[in-house]
């Protein structure tokens, strides 16, 4: 029984050394186990010039695939910071600054009517309106405009609102001072506020061909309820607070 | 959406330069806002004829911390009005 048992295990072991140690056969016991150790590391030349093209394949490879996966994270705010710049695909750049304001002229051959819209969302229970339905406001001249908003109800409720221009050409030359916009604005029960809008159109509208017979612009504000965890979509480059002069 | 046929630009609502006005809870600027809007009704809507009592309003909200105080010029009123005290931050 053990006899069988030990043949077994001589049959096994000569097996094993003839499968890991073909360079290594008919060697005595420490030499062998000195040969096993070395058996890893001798490959002849070719086969190790071989394994080395393999291994910095490989590596470049991967390095080119976690290249692209950082590349493709670091390009939205490079996108967008190159928008900015070159004012590509509608995106304005920052350029409104207050200097503009000090030095624009008025022009005073072209008068435009703006027509003032006032809109809900569907679950806002404010009443929303303009407080004057046109003004006449030459361009390069700043103005003034508001709006009335009344809470019936009982409880405080928060709004938020966003505007629109049209026609659309002329939403480029439509520049806010100040308003009442982007930020939440909170009424109390049965209180009323007048909002006011405070903005100039952009002298530079009389040189845009494409808006030469235009004489009405038209300035939509929707209010929506602000509830928590209500998102709109606003540019990302908002400003939550009320900015620096 | 039409606006994206034939790939045409997109409205962006652009924030305001100087943010957002608090709201008047109290109506403090009430009377200035009620000059202006009968001066607008006796001049057929024409603001230019309207601008001081536009620029009485601004200063009411800027007296009581409604608005931030800036120069008239920076707001496009280059008529003498006396400032008031600079606070530009």
């Amino acid at each position: 029984m053990l006899r069988t048992l030990f043949a077994v295990r001589g049959q096994c072991q000569q097996l094993l050394r003839r499968t890991f140690t073909p360079h290594c056969s008919g060697q005595r016991p420490q030499q062998l186990l000195q040969c096993r150790i070395r058996m890893k590391s001798t490959d002849s030349p070719g086969e190790a010039a071989r394994k080395l093209r393999l291994k910095s394949t490989l590596y470049y490879i991967t390095a080119g695939g976690v290249l692209i996966m950082g590349l493709s994270y670091a390009a939205v705010p490079l996108y967008s910071i190159f928008c900015q710049a070159y004012s590509y695909g509608g995106t304005t750049s920052q350029g409104h600054d207050a200097e503009k304001v000090e030095h624009m002229v008025k022009v005073n051959d072209r008068v435009l009517k703006i027509r003032f819209n006032a809109d809900i969302g569907s679950s806002m229970r404010w009443n929303f309106k303009p407080q004057q339905y046109e003004i006449k406001v030459a361009p390069g001249e700043t103005a003034l405009a508001f709006y009335t908003a009344r809470n019936p109800t009982d409880k405080a409720v928060i709004g938020i609102s966003t505007y629109n221009v049209i026609p659309f050409e002329a939403g480029a030359y439509f520049n806010k001072i100040q308003c009442f916009c982007f930020e939440e604005q909170q009424l109390n029960p049965h209180e009323e506020v007048d909002m006011p809008v405070f903005f100039y159109i952009d002298p530079e509208i009389t040189q845009d061909p494409a808006l030469e017979h235009c004489d009405t612009i038209t300035l939509s504000y929707t209010f929506f309820e602000a509830k928590e965890g209500l998102k709109l979509n606003f540019p990302s480059y908002a400003k939550p607070h009320t900015a620096a002069a | 959406m039409t606006s994206q046929i034939y790939s045409q630009k997109k409205f962006i609502p652009t924030p305001p330069e100087k943010g957002s006005f608090p709201l008047d809870h109290e109506g403090l600027c009430k009377k200035q806002f009620l000059l202006y809007a009968s001066c607008l009704r006796r001049n057929a809507q024409d603001t230019s004829q309207c601008r001081e009592d536009a620029q009485n309003y601004l200063a009411c909200r800027m007296d009581n911390n409604l608005m931030e105080k800036t120069e008239w010029s920076k707001l496009g009123f280059h008529d003498k009005k006396p400032a008031p005290e600079e606070d530009n931050q």
